[in-house]
């Protein structure tokens, strides 16, 4: 049995990834967590069980893996802490949220996987079949969206997360497209604006970027969808490809429940792409593999989400290739 | 404005008008279809380089007769055409109409460039005529009711809007649509529809991003909007699908409003049998309708031409989304975004 720790609370996926060990044989235990904020760290320790560390250097003597699930910022200094502790790592998206903060990343020589649940959902896994099987022919276009409701926490302030909603959710479909295709970005421009009165980064954003081999690939990240509409986080990709199209719902596995006032909620079902993801990251650290979803992976999709935010800034088309260099 | 829930101004209490319809292809055929059975109009000639067995076919039943679109408006008589003809035709077909002191109901868009749709205007001023755009989404029940959704104010702040249209070729049927020059292809024939809804329902255009992608008459485009309002518009549309399929989704600060198209709404047929793909809305052959938008909005431009008060797209607005096509086809070109220069 492998003990994770989480190296920080304050993304919602933490209190997530802890519930998909609980509920499935991974193989793997969340046994502990450090965070900054001591109080926060109480509290989520003692509300999933999990002794506390009080610095990252503790956190790792104290379990063999780390997940990292801090806020955004502080994602290179707690990968560092992991490296030299030798701890494998699961890395939050995204791989960082300055071009600086992403090159640290990248040359770390710690073994680190990034978090692209995505590529675990069933739609997506056939999709993959399919693509490898190469009938459809080169992409000609996709349209993704990635739509959610106002995450709160950190996600909307900018000296934590780095940027809004390009940040927070342009990476999934970013990641998706090139997973599943082989394309590189080669430009992007972006619309985004910032609606609401809380936050102080923008809520929705919209990007059409080109990929190297002439196709256009546009996403939607918007923070737009009411909080507490059932289904609000969406994950959908149309893609033309030169013989036939392909619809990808990366959420379609939900029935709709609805209880005795007639209240609708969508109720998920099977074996989750969270969970698929962390038995894959699991199985690669107990059988010495290598890490599923390297770095540079983390880094390209993160390269597309950076240069959007760069695009809104500027108002110009900006070069995607060129945002690690 | 006329009324949302169809037009309630009868055209004109006094004789039908006399109508001619330029064009013999699909969208004739369904105005023709509207006009056959319509108390406000009289079909007195079909003018078109080539006719459709099915524009014959409803000429002989409306006993209109088949001539040039020179001879037809020469032997005088008529108050109104019908421009259904390709795009590039559309421009001077209206300025002939606008000589002859004939009003104008032309298809979308109103013309192939910018400049075209200015001299439609000028001579219009000139002359003293009226042209209306059939901008028919203006009169599908779901986009109207969005956009009363949006101006009631029940979603608060308009943050985003997302719409997608995708559609068989019509190039596999008429090879002009897959001519960039003659037709602007998707972006101009389809995607207009939206950039039009876009206009009338978030207000004026600033900035205008587009790629496109797919050989000619198989393309696929992605219009990004920056409304003057603030509001981003965001438009997929694609002519590599097999049928007909369209949706909006508009966020505000107080809700969401989402919708697929009313065209096959409740209607799933298949059938056994190969053939030509249909690129047109199931509306297109159900002219009765009450509702039927295309009867609608045809029945509201004669009812103007009649004394009425204007229908829903005018001129002004199909010269509006003409430029934002323009826009966008120049940032397609140059691969930067583009302000739109004159959007009101």
């Amino acid at each position: 049995m492998i003990r994770v720790g989480l190296l920080g609370c304050a993304h919602v996926h933490a209190a997530v990834y802890v519930a998909a060990f609980r509920g499935a044989e991974l193989g793997a235990e969340p046994v502990a967590i450090y965070d900054g904020d001591a109080a926060r760290s109480a509290a989520f320790a003692q509300a999933n069980g999990l002794g506390i560390a009080h610095d990252p250097e503790e956190l790792c003597r104290m379990v063999d893996a780390v997940i990292v699930v801090a806020e955004h910022v502080h994602y290179p200094e707690l990968v560092a802490a992991a490296a030299a502790a030798g701890r494998p790592v699961l890395l939050e998206k995204p791989l960082g949220v300055t071009t600086a903060d992403c090159r640290l990343l990248l040359s770390s020589p710690a073994w680190l996987s990034v978090s692209f649940p995505v590529r675990y959902a069933p739609s997506v896994v056939r999709a993959k079949h399919v693509l490898d099987g190469g009938e459809l022919g080169a992409l000609v276009a996709m349209s993704g969206a990635n739509r959610g409701p106002y995450p709160g926490g950190f996600f909307g302030t900018k000296s934590l997360a780095g940027g809004g909603a390009l940040i927070d959710h342009v990476v999934h479909v970013a990641d998706t497209l090139r997973y599943l295709t082989g394309c590189e970005y080669s430009t992007v421009y972006a619309e985004a604006g910032h609606f609401r009165e809380v936050g102080d980064v923008e809520d929705c954003a919209q990007l059409v970027a080109t990929t190297t081999d002439g196709a256009w690939a546009s996403i939607d990240s918007s923070w737009s969808r009411p909080p507490g509409m059932p289904g609000a986080l969406d994950f959908e990709m149309t893609m033309w490809f030169e013989r036939g199209r392909l619809h990808i719902d990366g959420f379609a596995r939900r029935a709709m429940l609805v209880g005795p006032d007639g209240a609708i909620a969508f109720d998920d079902y099977g074996r989750g792409m969270n969970e698929e993801m962390l038995a894959d990251w699991i199985e690669a650290i107990s059988t010495g593999g290598p890490p599923p979803i390297p770095a540079i992976e983390g880094g390209k999709a993160t390269a597309l989400a950076l240069a959007a935010s760069r695009s809104v800034e500027t108002g110009e088309v900006t070069s995607v290739r060129g945002i690690l260099e | 404005m006329t009324s949302v829930q169809g037009h309630q101004q009868s055209p004109g209490a006094g004789a039908p008008l006399r109508v001619g319809v330029l064009g013999g292809g699909a969208m004739a055929a369904v105005h023709l279809r509207t006009l056959s059975s319509s108390p406000y109009a009289r079909v007195v000639g079909v003018a078109a380089k080539t006719l459709s067995t099915e524009v014959l076919a409803l000429a002989e039943l409306v006993g209109a007769q088949c001539t040039s679109v020179d001879r037809l408006l020469e032997t005088g008589g008529l108050d109104a055409v019908v421009i259904a003809t390709p795009t590039d035709t559309h421009a001077d077909f209206a300025c002939l109409a606008a000589e002859h002191h004939v009003a104008v109901f032309c298809e979308k868009p109103l013309a192939r460039h910018p400049a075209e749709g200015e001299r439609i205007a000028n001579a219009v001023a000139a002359h003293g005529t009226k042209v209306a755009v059939g901008h028919v989404l203006r009169y599908f029940p779901e986009y109207e009711q969005a956009r009363r959704v949006v101006l009631g104010g029940k979603l608060g702040t308009i943050s985003t809007a997302r719409m997608f249209r995708v559609n068989a070729s019509p190039a596999t049927v008429k090879g002009w649509y897959a001519e960039p020059s003659r037709s602007g292809g998707l972006l101009f024939d389809l995607a207009i529809h939206d950039l039009d809804w876009c206009r009338w329902t978030l207000g004026p255009v600033r900035r205008v991003y587009a790629c496109q992608s797919g050989e000619s008459g198989h393309e696929v485009v992605s219009v990004l909007l920056r409304h003057t309002g603030g509001a981003i518009a965001y438009i997929d549309a694609s002519w590599r699908d097999k049928r007909l399929q369209t949706g909006l989704e508009i966020c505000g600060t107080a809700g969401l409003y989402r919708v697929g198209g009313s065209t096959d709404a409740g209607f799933e047929l298949s059938l056994d049998v190969a053939g030509a793909p249909s690129y047109l809305p199931g509306d297109a052959f159900d002219s009765v309708r009450a509702d039927n938008p295309y009867r609608v909005e045809l029945e509201d431009a004669l009812g103007w031409f009649a004394g009425g008060p204007p229908p829903r797209s005018v001129l002004a607005d199909g010269l509006a989304a003409l430029r934002v096509a323009a826009a966008a086809e120049e940032s397609i070109r140059r691969a930067r975004p583009i302000e739109v220069e004159i959007d009101r």
